[in-house]
């Protein structure tokens, strides 16, 4: 069993609303979904879409805007985001967590550990970030 | 959307709840909220965030923020009743070394 979810936004920080809404969605069709990766897979998506909507920049004419596609199956979470914004050339082994004391520059590290796996890609006529979460029920059964 | 149910107790600590999501939204009001407090004379803070649904990188940017303000004024911030996913996003950030969370708002201080 899978389920497919997906939702089309402008990359403003009313547009975080609509993700927690998405997963809200997710989560209900979707009961056995552990509540550690919900909290892991919400906390990156966030912390994603909000990178997006804080430092995109529109590539011409057109406002920024991200589709965000969300897969569930019985093993795995995966999300991936998509926009129209210039290519921003994103290093994700550059995102480390800063000192304890420091006020900001947390986001991309934190979904780094939140994730299993995490990718970004400069695209032709965007952005590309994929986000996985293995399931931790589906681990277990696995051992 | 979020709301901020502050108080300050008897002892004089100031209570700051935040009711729903913070995010990059959100955090600026929280960070106006410690400030205020500051300036009031009120640096014994405690963040009670048992209404809290989720906190993002900017949430806790801001914490630290206020914990570095009401320490350079000679007080500190704590929090209180933190929701599964703050205490995890705490200690996927490490954070949980420097806001570490206490049993209640009355035993804060």
């Amino acid at each position: 069993m899978s389920s497919e979810f997906s939702l089309r936004a402008a990359a403003v920080p009313e547009s975080l609303e609509l993700i927690h809404e998405l997963l809200e969605d997710v989560w209900a069709g979707e009961p056995g979904i552990e509540p550690m990766d919900r909290i892991r897979f919400e906390t990156a998506l966030i912390e994603v879409a909000s990178n997006i909507i804080e430092h995109s920049r529109p590539a011409g004419t057109d406002p920024v805007r991200f589709v965000l596609a969300v897969e569930c199956e019985p093993e795995r979470l995966f999300a991936e985001f998509t926009d129209n914004a210039r290519p921003a050339g994103i290093d994700l082994t550059a995102a480390e967590m800063p000192d304890d004391m420091s006020g900001s520059g947390r986001g991309l590290a934190l979904a780094k550990v939140a994730l299993d796996q995490f990718s970004y890609a400069k695209e032709d006529g965007g952005n590309r970030w994929t986000l996985l979460c293995r399931r931790k029920s589906a681990a277990t059964a696995a051992h | 959307m979020i709301e901020f149910n502050n108080e300050t107790l008897a002892n004089g600590v100031g209570v700051i709840r935040p009711v729903g999501r913070l995010n990059m939204v959100s955090a600026p009001h929280l960070g106006a909220n410690i400030d205020a407090l500051i300036g009031d004379g009120t640096v014994r803070l405690v963040v009670d965030l048992a209404g809290t649904d989720f906190i993002d990188s900017s949430g806790l940017g801001a914490l630290i923020t206020g914990l570095k303000k009401t320490r350079q004024a000679g007080g500190d911030l704590r929090l209180a009743n933190p929701t599964a996913q703050i205490t995890a996003v705490l200690e996927m950030t490490n954070l949980n070394r420097v806001l570490q969370p206490v049993a209640s708002v009355d035993g804060a201080y």
